[in-house]
């Protein structure tokens, strides 16, 4: 879990947005709060953590603040929290993809343990965004011959079927199965299948 | 104070007033006739003479002198050589008395009865019966003459008109007629007449002309040229003095047959003199006198020169004194006619005004009975009617702090979520707090300053959720109209604050435009709080489906008396139809609700003698103001409650 992690806390009533964050803060964790939505918004500067966001609020709402993240490409935990929520607002705003939805007042252990997920959700996400930029960084070094060769050898081709079905000769197969691996930092096939295996699940490959 | 008790005042005051006026108006008529009826009636009620007991002072001398008046036309000294004389020497033959007799005229003898100076009385029938009623005489005897043997206990008059008179046949044709009287008692013989022509209602007043004739031979010839119609006398007289031829000449009217008169002829016959007693004459002396002169005619003697007086058994006066009913004192001789005419006159004018006076006074009576009654019905009535307005009123004002009441409990219920949001708000950051502290020292964590300070947040907010019940309580309080100094940006705050989680939950933007150093309104708070949250509630329900709604909140003062108070939407506002009826009972442009909430506010902001009216903003929206007089108070009087 990175340390640089943050916690948002967006809500209107200065007694719960204070509280919230005395409460967060016990645990050890960094926090940040916002009296609404339009402040969170213009001060996100892409870090790591999550949000705990009041849904009624003055101005932007709760609801509306997701949409708009979700506009921007934010992928944050979002944890409502709600005063007076309701099955149809809880669906709606899960639906959309809101991480957690918490009623007022709150078990601490709930809301905590919320956030820890959150948190720990949201560390997953960026490792696997860096991972994939990598996966993404080296199929795009790759020639189309050593691609065409990369796709074979994950069907578990052997080389000699992938000379005779690029219509080469089974040396020149080698030499572009050894470059290929090399730009994809695999060890070893398997662990190429794993990578392209990822790399297909996040669409990077077809 | 309420209009109707204004109103009760004043005509109460009227009412009172006009029974005051009244009281004046009848004492005032009450003495007035009161006054003119003793004008009228006083010589009726005269006090009777004083009383002087002469009889004990002559007691005291050795012989009782007895004083007996006499009518007579010319005072004598004596009664030596009149017909009298036998009467007195009889008298004077009693050892213990001295009788004394006094020729009086009627004037004196009046005058001499009015001082109890006189002990018995002679007189003739006529006035004694005046002096019967006026002095409380007693007639013991009759004077009785006698003729030719015979006596006579009644005098008898005629009335003598020419034989050839056919005008004159009876005695109610002397009407407008003119009369010659002869006689030295021609006064009585009048008198008598006069009576008895009234009483037969020949004459209401005095038109039959009479005057005395001085000689007795002159009658026939004054008859006879015409001055007199008829001619009056004493029974007997014209013959004793005129010629037999000349008699012929003349025609008795009416003529009487007296049994124990010597003369045939007389008009009418009325008894003989009475001799009575005055009020103060003990009987034993009035029956000592009687028995002598009863016997008086026993002792005949030849001594006498004249003629003399005899007594016999009182005559019967009634026929008499019927005839004189009316007449109470029978005044001067020469003036008896006019005077007995003028009292007439007088007695009928004073008899009527007394009538029509009372007539009047009892009309007056009746109707003045019959207002008061008409007022005192009125009166129980409209203070009937008062009592019955003012419990309307008290229970009006009962209904309508109930209905009030129980607006507010519905205002409490569709505010439900709200408030428990509200009060969620504070809970959710006490059990927040509290929880961050408990980890922090479960942790080891004993950064003490910031656990204090914690724990002092939570308390705020404790506090918090306190104010939030206490004007929930105060808001759903029941109870009668409690009105205090207010100031009306309190009353603002507080509201806000109230509806601040119902406000952010629809997004509604909220501006407060308040004056500042706005005088107090006396009002009731929570009842005021009442009709803003319910102008309130009512803008943001309106807003639904407005993008960015905004409501305005505007106090200020609209003049010197009032105090305004404007909440402004920016909904749709009210179409002019609806904005007629938009403070009726029961109107509602909501799928839920009574629409009782603006009728009831209106209600209540009248009860603070203001008012609440609509109306559209030129933009966009409505506004609903209401206005709320300003006291004099000093604020120091101020009752926050």
């Amino acid at each position: 879990m990175s340390n640089d992690a943050i916690v948002f806390i967006v809500d209107d009533d200065e007694a719960v947005r204070q509280s919230t964050a005395w409460l967060i803060e016990s645990i050890g964790l960094k926090v940040t709060t916002f009296c609404c939505a339009d402040e969170f918004l213009e001060n996100y500067n892409n870090e790591p953590g999550c949000i705990v966001m009041d849904v009624r609020m003055p101005g932007m709402s709760g609801l509306e603040a997701q949409e708009e993240m979700k506009n921007r490409g934010m992928s944050l935990p979002l944890i409502f929290i709600t005063g007076h929520g309701d099955v149809p607002m809880a669906v709606r705003a899960l639906k959309r993809g809101a991480f957690d939805f918490i009623e007022k007042p709150f078990n601490d252990q709930l809301l905590l343990d919320a956030v820890q997920r959150g948190l720990k959700d949201n560390n997953e996400a960026m490792e696997s965004l860096v991972q994939n930029e990598s996966i993404t960084k080296r199929i795009s070094s790759l020639t189309p011959r050593e691609h065409e060769v990369m796709m074979r050898v994950t069907e578990g081709k052997p080389n000699k079927v992938i000379a005779h079905e690029l219509n080469v000769s089974i040396k020149t197969v080698e030499v572009h199965r050894a470059r290929m691996m090399e730009k994809m930092e695999a060890g070893s096939v398997a662990q190429l299948v794993k990578t392209t295996i990822q790399a297909s699940r996040n669409n990077i490959i077809p | 104070m309420t209009v109707t008790q204004k109103k009760f005042r004043f005509v109460t005051n009227r009412v009172l007033t006009n029974l005051g006026i009244l009281f004046w108006l009848k004492a005032s008529v009450f003495f007035f006739i009161f006054s003119l009826s003793s004008l009228f009636t006083l010589p009726l009620y005269a006090e009777p003479p004083s009383i002087e007991i002469n009889f004990q002072q002559k007691a005291g001398s050795k012989k009782q002198t007895i004083i007996i008046g006499i009518l007579s036309k010319a005072p004598q000294d004596s009664i030596k050589n009149t017909p009298w004389q036998f009467s007195f020497d009889r008298l004077n033959s009693l050892p213990k008395y001295h009788f004394i007799p006094r020729f009086l005229s009627k004037e004196q003898l009046n005058n001499a009865l009015l001082n109890d100076e006189l002990d018995f009385v002679i007189c003739d029938a006529i006035n004694y019966i005046a002096f019967e009623k006026k002095y409380g005489l007693l007639h013991l005897l009759t004077r009785t003459e006698y003729y030719a043997e015979s006596s006579v206990t009644s005098e008898g008059l005629s009335v003598h008109t020419l034989s050839n008179n056919s005008d004159i046949t009876r005695l109610l044709d002397l009407k407008d007629k003119n009369i010659g009287i002869i006689d030295e008692n021609s006064s009585m013989s009048w008198l008598f007449l006069e009576k008895f022509l009234f009483k037969h209602g020949l004459i209401a007043n005095t038109n039959i002309t009479t005057s005395p004739i001085t000689d007795m031979h002159q009658s026939l010839s004054l008859l006879k040229n015409g001055t007199f119609d008829a001619i009056i006398s004493k029974s007997g007289l014209l013959k004793k003095y005129l010629a037999q031829e000349n008699m012929e000449n003349l025609r008795l009217i009416n003529p009487r047959h007296g049994w124990q008169a010597p003369f045939l002829h007389s008009s009418v016959l009325i008894p003989e003199w009475p001799l009575s007693k005055a009020w103060f004459i003990d009987n034993q002396l009035a029956s000592q006198i009687v028995s002598l002169l009863l016997n008086q005619h026993t002792d005949n003697s030849s001594s006498y020169y004249l003629p003399q007086y005899y007594w016999n058994i009182a005559q019967n006066y009634t026929a008499l004194n019927k005839l004189f009913v009316f007449s109470d004192a029978i005044d001067d001789n020469s003036n008896a006619q006019k005077s007995s005419l003028t009292q007439k006159i007088q007695y009928w004018v004073s008899f009527i005004i007394i009538c029509i006076l009372v007539a009047i006074l009892f009309m007056y009576l009746r109707s003045s009975r019959d207002l008061n009654n008409r007022l005192t019905a009125s009166k129980e009535s409209l203070e009937q009617e008062i009592k019955e307005r003012q419990h309307a009123q008290e229970q009006a004002l009962t209904h309508q702090a109930e209905l009030a009441h129980v607006a507010r409990l519905s205002t409490m219920g569709e505010m439900a979520s709200g408030l428990a949001h509200e009060l969620n708000q504070p809970l959710s950051a006490i059990h927040t707090y509290v929880q961050g502290c408990i980890r922090r020292i479960n942790m080891g964590n004993t950064d003490l300053d910031a656990i204090v300070n914690a724990l002092k947040l939570t308390a705020q907010q404790a506090d918090r959720a306190g104010g939030i019940i206490r004007r929930l309580r105060s808001f759903v309080r029941k109870g009668e109209s409690h009105k205090t100094y207010s100031e009306i940006n309190q009353i603002v705050n507080e509201v806000t604050g109230f509806l601040e989680s119902q406000l952010k939950s629809k997004q509604v933007l909220l501006t407060l435009d308040l004056e500042e150093d706005l005088p107090p309104v006396l009002a009731d708070i929570i009842q005021i709080e009442q009709v803003l949250i319910n102008l309130l509630k009512n803008a943001i329900e309106s807003m639904f489906d407005i993008e960015k709604p905004t409501i305005i909140i505007s106090t200020r003062r609209s003049d010197q008396k009032f105090i305004e108070l404007c909440v402004i939407d920016s909904g749709h506002g009210i179409s002019e139809d609806k904005l007629k009826r938009i403070f009726n009972p029961f109107f509602t442009t909501k799928t839920s609700g009574m629409g009782m909430g603006l009728s009831i506010s209106s209600s209540i902001v009248e009860a603070h003698d203001g008012k609440l009216y609509a109306e559209n903003n030129p933009q966009q929206g409505a506004r609903f103001c209401l206005t709320l007089p300003i006291t004099e108070e000093q604020p120091g009087n101020i009752d926050n409650e």
